[in-house]
């Protein structure tokens, strides 16, 4: 039986699975896992407090339209929510020495 | 067409698309390409092709989820397209109905039983990626043409403002033709039309036609013609053998057809189109940068397509001499080179090479002259 390659350190970076690629792949996984598990619990409290106070909630999502303001907004936390998830593929930060 | 607004999942799902598209060109596609000086010092080489820029890259995982992220942002931004279209299937398929049977302003002609060429179906038939990964290609689907304009708007980074917000590129291309008053204008490939209807709009005079062999994709050309009150001509024919007589078309144009289909059949294309043009008219194609364009890093980039974007002749007509093809059908006065047309917030047509900054090698343009003397060459 061959032993897994992975749990070392690789050029100076700690390294759990077998290769670099699923490292940052699991890496993003289990931050989006908590981005989602976030929302949804914030949603169930939202949900319950609503429909305390009588407000239709699926009402909102079938017919309601964001305003440009609340669009703008919107974009804001989806890239700062992309930043949060997908910051495990960037490349290294390097100074630039010539591009493309 | 007035297509059904999407549901609120589809439209997070598009948001989403967008927004990871996006930080994958600024933050992790820019600073791959910003790097090549460096990886090239480091590596002790200097790339002339793009395959050799490629080895720099190409064990990077920073790179490969960069190909990752796209790929996976684009199947999800057209598998919501066919889920939010189909939900309305039933609606959209009725207006279609209405439009062919009620038409005042253009006309659609079909062919029945009409026989696609393999080279075009193989893809989808055999479970292959096709092009742009849309499920179905463009030929099965009948209703594609609204999966396009949906799914078509999230690739441009610009759902919610809608597929044809910004036409000014295709009316800049159309007015590089040196005169607006011809009698016949053809447009290859024309699928939905975005390019035909901007024809219609800027040579008022001449007959228009777009020609595509996908029935469906006509379907929805000539509904949106007629809901636009144009009088446009769209008609089910190969490229390649179009029926019109010799001698009888001014100008004969293409929007991204070019890299659409195989060097033969290109070339076959380019034979008609001289045979159809009158002696002095004109083909004017708007496509990709050919990589002899760009800098090697930049055609490894533009070159993912051909990998991982179902773009399945991509590779055979960006590298190869186009204007050498014009040339050896007959045509001269070939010009070849980018769009003049500053649009900054284009991100680019190629997948993967974007970098949020407008360049405008990104928009390629071809036209060439058959001569006026061509006529009696061919007769004698």
């Amino acid at each position: 039986m061959t032993a897994p390659v992975g749990d070392r350190v690789v050029d100076g970076v700690y390294q759990a699975l077998p290769d670099a690629s699923t490292d940052r792949l699991y890496t993003l996984v289990t931050a989006l896992v908590a981005e989602v598990w976030t929302v949804r619990d914030r949603l169930r409290l939202t949900e319950i407090a609503l429909a305390q106070a009588g407000i239709d909630v699926e009402a909102v999502f079938t017919s309601r339209r964001d305003t440009e303001d609340e669009l703008e907004a919107m974009r804001a936390d989806r890239d700062a929510f992309v930043e949060r998830v997908f910051r495990a593929l960037l490349p290294p930060e390097r100074e630039p020495a010539g591009g493309a | 067409m007035a297509l059904p607004a999407p549901n609120h999942t589809d439209s997070s799902r598009f948001d989403l698309a967008e927004g990871v598209r996006s930080f994958n060109y600024r933050r992790v596609v820019t600073p791959l390409l910003e790097d090549f000086g460096r990886r090239a010092a480091e590596a002790g080489v200097q790339p002339t092709t793009k395959e050799e820029a490629g080895e720099l890259y190409r064990s990077d995982p920073a790179y490969l989820f960069a190909c990752g992220t796209q790929r996976a942002m684009q199947q999800l931004a057209w598998t919501t397209a066919v889920d939010s279209i189909e939900r309305s299937a039933p609606e959209i398929t009725a207006e279609l109905k209405t439009t062919r049977d009620s038409s005042t302003h253009s006309r659609l002609e079909l062919v029945a039983d009409s026989d696609l060429p393999d080279w075009y179906t193989w893809h989808t038939r055999e479970g292959f990626d096709d092009i742009h990964l849309v499920p179905g290609g463009y030929w099965r689907n009948e209703l594609v043409g609204a999966v396009y304009e949906r799914g078509g708007s999230v690739y441009r980074l610009a759902w919610r403002a809608g597929y044809d917000a910004k036409p000014g590129a295709l009316e800049a291309f159309v007015r590089t033709a040196p005169r607006t008053d011809y009698e016949r204008v053809i447009d290859l490939g024309c699928a939905f039309g975005g390019l035909t209807r901007v024809l219609r709009k800027v040579f008022p005079t001449a007959e228009v036609i777009g020609l595509d062999i996908s029935a469906p994709a006509l379907v929805y050309a000539h509904h949106l013609a007629e809901v636009g009150g144009q009088d446009i001509t769209y008609s089910q024919r190969d490229a390649m053998a179009t029926g019109y007589d010799d001698d009888s078309v001014d100008v004969v144009t293409a929007f991204l057809l070019l890299h659409e289909v195989p060097d033969d059949v290109r070339a076959r294309i380019l034979t008609e189109a001289f045979r159809i043009l009158k002696p002095g008219g004109r083909v004017m194609f708007l496509d990709i940068p050919p990589y002899s364009a760009l800098s090697p890093a930049q055609a490894f980039f533009e070159s993912f397509d051909g990998r991982g974007n179902g773009e399945n002749f991509w590779e055979e007509f960006l590298a190869s001499d186009f204007p050498a093809l014009l040339r050896s059908v007959g045509f001269e006065q070939i010009e070849d080179g980018p769009l003049d047309f500053p649009e900054p917030g284009y991100w680019g047509s190629s997948a993967l090479w974007r970098t949020g900054r407008f360049d405008e090698v990104h928009r390629w343009v071809t036209s060439a002259v058959k001569p006026a003397a061509a006529a009696e060459q061919v007769q004698a």
